[in-house]
C-alpha cells in the first residue's frame, strides 16, 4: 500500500511516518511527504498513492481544496483525514468531497495503525 | 443475508406435493392406458357383433343363390356376396385365432390382438371346427360359379349351413359376450385404479394440508413471539431506538422512550430533519445532517468518522410529552444498517445524558463557587470576626429596612401619589452609612458594592422629577448586597462550625483528665511522683471565654508546681516525706458569687532566700535594690518576665516564660492573686474572679 | 454566578406596560419595585407563565379584577364576566412570553400561560428567596408583576 502523509507540520509528517512504518501493516510504503496541498497534488501527478492521510488547515493549498483536485484526479483514491476537530463543518465538507474518513488530532498510535488497517483490505 | 435453499424446513411438504404429482400422473398413464385397452377391446367386439351378422348374411345369400338357381335365373350376385361375407368372416376369425389386420366396419383396416379368455378360444375352436368343412364345402361353389356340378353342390353346402347356421351364430355370440366380459373386467380395473388413485391423492392431500397449515401456524407463532420480543424490547429499552432512511425518515418501529425524550408523537415515516431542526441550534443541525448524508454514501468508512458526529451531549430544546418546553442533553449515535454492502438504513440511538452533564456543569460550578468563596473568606480573614458580625447584622437590617420604605409605599390602596424623593433620600442615606461602615471596617467587597449602589442613586436625588419607574432600579441592588451578605454569612457560619469540630467541648472531667496526664509526663521525664487531686465541677458554671484563659493559667501554674514544687524523690526522702507529692487543683464558687482556682502542692515551698540569690544572679538586679524588698515582694518578682529558677532551659521550664504569662492572664479577666507559701511544707496560688 | 439583572426585568414590564399603551393608548406607570419575600403580592386575577432551559423560575401578571375589568373595557369588550377576565390577564401573560423569548434568546424554554382567580396563590414554590415584585398603576386600578427567575448557568 502506497501511502502519502499530507500535513503542514514536520512533527506530525514524521510521527505518522513513524507509526506508519513501526506498524508492522504488510507492504505499507510511504511514498512521499506533502506539506501543503500543492505538494500533493504534484506528487500524485507523477505516482499514485493507494492512502494519502490529508490535514485540513494547510498554507497555499488547504485540504478540503486538496481533497477536490485529489479526487478530481483519482474518484478513487483512499482519503483519510486527520486533522483537529475544532471545525466539525470543515471536516464532514472534506468527507462529502471523497474523503474516506476522519482521525481526529490529537491521535494515538494505536488509532492511526487502527484507522490504516481499515484501508489495508481495500488495495492487496 | 442468506436466501433460505428448498428443502429445510419446507423438505417435507415438496416431498409430499411431489408424491401427490407422481400419483396423479400415474393414474393418468394407467387411464390412458386401460381405456386404449378397452377401447381395441370396443373394436374386436364390435368385429365379433360383425361375425355374428356375417354367419347370417352367409346362410342368406347361400338360400339366396339356391332359389336363383333353382328359379333358374344367374345366382352370381347372391354367390358374389357369399364369397365376400365367406372371406370376411374367414380373415376375421383368422385375425381373431391369432392376431391382425381386418377391414374395419367403417372400410378402413383395423387391428385386433388375439383373443386371450379362455370362453373366447373355446369359442373360436368350435367356431373353427364347423368353418373348415364348411369353406371345404363352398370353396368349389365360390370357384365353379356356373359349373355343371354347381346345383348339386350347392345344395350340399345349403344343407350343411343350415345345419351349421346357428350353431356359428352361437358361437359368435359366445366370443362377442366374451370380449365383452374381458372389457368390462379392464373398465372395472380402471375405475378402481382410478379410485384408488384418487383415493391416494386425497390422503396425500389431506397430509399436506394439514403438515402445511401447522406448519404455517408454527411459523406465524414464532413471529408472534418475536414480535411480542421485540415490542417487549422496544417498550423496556430506556434508549430512544428507531431506523433511519435515506430521506430522513422514521422507520415502522421505534422505542416507547423515544417520545418521552423526544416529547412527540412519532409514527413511522415521521421527518427527523424537522424534529433535529427545531431542536438544535442552527450549525450543529446543518452539522448533523450533512453527518447523517455522509454516513448513508458508502465511499465513507463508518469507523473513521465517529469524532465527527455533532450530537454527541448535545443540548436539544424540546418538550415534554405535556408540552411544557424543557432542555435536555442527548447523545445520538448512529449505526449504518447494510444489506449487500450498502447502506439502506440507519439504526439511530439517542441517549438522554442530561443528568450526567447537568452532574459535570454543577461539578465545575462548584469548583468556581469554591474558588471565590476562599478568596473573599481570606479577605474576611483580615477583620475582627466580632465586628464583622456586627457589620453583616446591620447591613442586613439596613437593607431589608430599605426594600420595606420600597414595598410599603406601594401597599397604600388609595393609590395616593407616592413621596418618591423622601425614598430615594432615605435609601440613599443608609447606603452611604453603610459604604462608611464597610470602608472603615477594610470590607472592600462590600464598599465596592455600595459605592456602585450609591452612583445609582446619586444622579435620582438630583432629578427634578421622580416616579416610580426609577425605583424600578432599586430592588436588585439590595437583592445583591443582600446575595454577598447571605454568602459571607454561610462562610462564617461553616468556618465557625469547622472550628467547633477541632475543639471539644471544655468539661471538668476531661479538663481534670487533661491536666492529670499533663502532670503526670512532666512528672516522669523529672523523675518524681505525683498524684493530681482535682475538683472543678464549677467549671462548666463559668462562661465559655473564661474557660480557655482559665485553662490557659491551669497549665503554667500545675507545670510550675510539678517541675518547681515538688522535691525528688531522695529530697522528699531526706525531708521524711512520702515519695508520692501531692497537687490538689480545685475551683469553687465563693460567698461574694465570685469564684476561686486553688493549686496546691506538698512540695518544697517558696523561699524567698533563694529568689534573692536568682534575681541577683540574674543580674537584673543590684543586691542593694533587693536590700530593699521584703520577703513577700521578692516572692511577686517569680511573675516578672524572664524569672526562671532552672539551670538549665528544658521544655517545662527554663526559658524564662511562664508565670509572667500567667500574670498578664489574670490581669486579663481582671482577677486577684492570693500566694501563700511554707518551705518544705507547700504551695498555694489562689486566683479570685468575677463571673 | 450570572443572575437575572435590571434590563431583563425590564422587559417584563415593558411588555405588560406596553400592552397597555397599545390597547389605550396610556402605558402604565410603574408605582413601585421592591423584594417580595415571605407574601408575594398578588391581586383577583393571574396569568403566569413557567420558564425552563437557560432559565428556571417564573413571571406572572396579576390585576384586581377593576383593573382587568378596564382593560377589557378599553379594548371595547363590555363582556366583563369571569372567563374574559382571566383571558385578558392570560393575554398579558403571552405578551411577556413573547417578548421573553426575543430577549433571552432560543435559550429560554416558556410555557404557555396558565391562568387563576381569586386567592388561590399563583406561585406556591417561588424559585427565588426574594422575587422581585414591581407594582403598575394604570387609571386608579392596580396590578403586579412578580419576575421569579434565576439563572440556570
Amino acid at each position: 500500500m502506497k501511502l502519502l502523509i499530507v500535513d503542514d507540520s514536520s512533527v506530525i509528517r514524521s510521527r505518522i511516518a513513524r507509526i506508519s512504518n513501526e506498524s508492522r501493516l504488510s507492504n505499507l510504503n510511504i511514498i512521499g511527504l506533502a506539506k501543503n496541498g500543492n505538494e500533493a497534488v504534484r506528487i500524485c501527478k507523477v505516482m499514485q498513492p493507494d492512502l494519502v492521510t490529508m490535514d485540513l488547515t494547510m498554507p497555499e493549498m488547504d485540504g478540503v481544496s486538496c481533497i477536490a483536485e485529489l479526487i478530481g484526479m483519482h474518484p478513487d483514491m483512499n482519503i483519510l483525514v486527520i486533522s483537529a476537530l475544532s471545525d466539525r463543518t470543515t471536516a464532514l465538507q472534506a468527507l462529502k468531497l471523497g474523503a474516506r474518513g476522519f482521525l481526529n488530532k490529537p491521535f494515538s498510535d494505536k488509532q492511526l495503525i487502527d484507522a490504516l488497517m481499515e484501508f489495508q483490505g481495500a488495495k492487496e | 443475508m442468506t436466501i433460505q435453499l428448498p428443502g429445510g424446513k419446507y423438505r417435507e411438504i415438496i416431498w409430499a406435493v411431489a408424491l401427490f404429482l407422481l400419483l396423479d400422473l400415474s393414474v393418468l398413464v394407467l387411464n390412458f392406458y386401460i381405456s386404449f385397452q378397452i377401447s381395441e377391446d370396443a373394436v374386436a367386439i364390435n368385429l365379433a357383433g360383425r361375425q355374428r351378422m356375417l354367419s347370417q348374411r352367409i346362410a342368406k345369400s347361400l338360400l339366396t343363390a339356391q332359389s336363383e338357381i333353382s328359379k333358374g335365373a344367374s345366382p352370381d350376385n347372391a354367390l358374389e356376396e357369399l364369397s365376400g361375407t365367406t372371406g370376411l368372416f374367414d380373415s376375421t376369425l383368422q385375425a381373431f385365432e391369432t392376431g391382425g389386420s381386418v377391414q374395419g366396419s367403417d372400410g378402413k383396416p383395423a387391428i385386433i390382438s388375439p383373443v386371450k379368455s379362455e370362453a373366447g378360444m373355446q369359442a373360436l375352436k368350435d367356431a373353427r371346427a364347423i368353418w373348415v368343412p364348411y369353406l371345404n364345402l363352398a370353396r368349389p361353389v365360390l370357384e365353379d360359379k356356373s359349373g355343371a356340378q354347381l346345383f348339386a353342390q350347392i345344395d350340399g353346402l345349403v344343407s350343411y349351413a343350415m345345419n351349421n347356421n346357428l350353431k356359428l351364430l352361437k358361437l359368435m355370440n359366445q366370443l362377442t359376450t366374451s370380449l365383452e366380459q374381458g372389457a368390462n373386467a379392464k373398465a372395472d380395473t380402471l375405475r378402481q385404479i382410478q379410485t384408488g388413485g384418487i383415493f391416494l391423492a386425497m390422503i396425500n392431500f389431506i397430509f399436506i394440508l394439514f403438515k402445511f397449515i401447522r406448519r404455517l401456524r408454527e411459523n406465524d407463532r414464532k413471529i408472534e413471539i418475536a414480535q411480542k420480543e421485540n415490542e417487549e424490547i422496544l417498550s423496556t429499552v430506556k434508549e430512544g431506538l428507531f431506523l433511519l432512511d435515506r430521506e430522513f425518515r422514521v422507520g415502522n418501529q421505534h422505542s416507547a422512550s423515544l417520545e418521552h425524550m423526544l416529547g412527540i408523537p412519532i409514527i413511522p415515516g415521521t421527518n427527523f430533519r424537522e424534529i433535529l431542526r427545531t431542536s438544535l441550534e442552527q450549525s450543529t443541525y446543518q452539522n448533523a445532517c450533512e453527518y447523517i448524508d455522509l454516513l448513508f454514501s458508502d465511499h465513507v468508512k463508518e469507523s473513521l468518522m465517529g469524532n465527527l458526529n455533532p450530537l454527541h451531549k448535545v443540548e436539544m430544546h424540546l418538550k415534554t410529552l405535556q408540552g411544557k418546553p424543557v432542555k435536555r442533553y442527548l447523545t445520538v449515535e448512529f449505526n449504518r444498517v447494510q444489506q449487500r454492502g450498502k447502506t439502506v438504513h440507519l439504526l439511530v440511538t439517542l441517549f438522554d445524558v442530561t443528568n450526567e452533564v447537568e452532574l459535570e456543569k454543577e461539578l465545575v460550578e462548584t469548583r468556581e463557587e469554591a474558588r471565590e468563596e476562599i478568596e473573599g473568606l481570606l479577605n474576611l480573614l483580615k477583620v475582627n470576626p466580632n465586628m464583622l458580625g456586627t457589620f453583616i447584622e446591620k447591613a442586613e437590617i439596613t437593607l431589608l429596612e430599605m426594600n420595606d420604605e420600597l414595598r410599603s409605599s406601594g401597599s397604600q390602596h388609595d393609590l395616593k401619589p407616592l413621596d418618591y424623593r423622601r425614598i430615594i433620600d432615605s435609601v440613599f442615606r443608609k447606603v452611604h452609612t453603610m459604604k462608611g461602615d464597610s470602608a472603615m471596617l477594610g470590607l472592600e467587597m462590600f464598599e465596592a458594592l455600595s459605592q456602585k449602589f450609591e452612583t445609582v442613586i446619586s444622579p435620582l436625588r438630583n432629578k427634578s422629577i421622580l416616579s416610580g419607574e426609577d425605583l424600578l432600579t432599586l430592588p436588585f441592588y439590595i437583592e445583591e448586597i443582600l446575595q454577598k451578605i447571605l454568602t459571607v454569612k454561610s462562610m462564617v457560619e461553616r468556618l465557625s462550625a469547622f472550628h467547633d469540630a477541632f475543639t471539644p467541648a471544655l468539661t471538668a472531667e476531661n479538663l481534670g483528665n487533661n491536666l492529670d496526664r499533663l502532670a503526670q509526663r512532666i512528672a516522669i521525664e523529672q523523675g518524681k511522683k505525683i498524684k493530681l487531686i482535682s475538683d472543678l465541677q464549677q467549671l462548666e458554671k463559668l462562661p465559655p471565654h473564661v474557660h480557655n484563659e482559665l485553662k490557659e493559667i491551669m497549665v503554667q501554674l500545675l507545670r510550675n508546681a510539678v517541675v518547681h514544687g515538688i522535691e525528688t524523690l531522695d529530697e522528699r526522702l531526706q525531708l521524711g516525706k512520702h515519695t508520692m507529692g501531692n497537687i490538689h487543683v480545685t475551683l469553687r464558687e465563693t460567698e461574694t458569687g465570685t469564684y476561686e482556682f486553688t493549686i496546691l502542692d506538698d512540695g518544697r515551698g517558696l523561699s524567698p532566700e533563694r529568689i534573692r540569690e536568682t534575681l541577683l544572679k540574674s543580674g537584673k538586679y543590684k543586691s542593694a535594690e533587693l536590700e530593699e524588698l521584703n520577703d513577700r515582694q521578692i516572692l511577686m518578682k517569680i511573675f516578672e518576665p524572664g524569672f526562671t529558677t532552672s539551670a538549665s532551659a528544658d521544655r517545662h521550664s527554663g526559658h524564662g516564660v511562664g508565670l509572667d504569662v500567667v500574670y498578664r492572664k489574670i490581669e486579663q479577666l481582671g482577677a486577684r492573686m492570693r500566694l501563700n507559701t511554707k518551705e518544705n511544707s507547700h504551695t498555694r496560688f489562689s486566683i479570685i474572679f468575677p463571673a | 454566578m450570572a443572575d437575572i439583572n435590571e434590563t431583563d426585568a425590564r422587559v417584563f414590564i415593558e411588555s405588560v406596560t406596553h400592552y397597555f399603551e397599545q390597547i389605550t393608548g396610556h402605558a402604565a406607570e410603574i408605582r413601585t419595585a421592591y423584594l417580595a419575600s415571605n407574601k408575594l403580592p398578588q391581586f383577583e386575577y393571574t396569568g403566569l407563565i413557567d420558564f425552563s432551559g437557560q432559565f428556571r423560575g417564573s413571571v406572572y401578571f396579576s390585576a384586581t379584577s377593576m383593573m382587568a375589568a378596564r382593560m377589557l373595557l378599553a379594548m371595547r369588550e363590555s363582556d366583563t364576566s369571569n372567563s374574559n377576565l382571566l383571558d385578558i390577564v392570560g393575554e398579558v401573560a403571552n405578551t411577556i412570553a413573547g417578548n421573553a423569548r426575543k430577549h433571552f434568546g432560543a435559550g429560554l424554554e416558556i410555557s404557555t400561560p396558565t391562568t387563576s382567580f381569586g386567592n388561590r396563590v399563583a406561585l406556591t414554590s417561588p424559585t427565588r428567596a426574594r422575587p422581585f415584585a414591581i407594582e403598575l398603576q394604570w387609571q386608579q386600578s392596580e396590578a403586579v408583576v412578580v419576575v421569579d427567575l434565576e439563572n440556570n448557568i
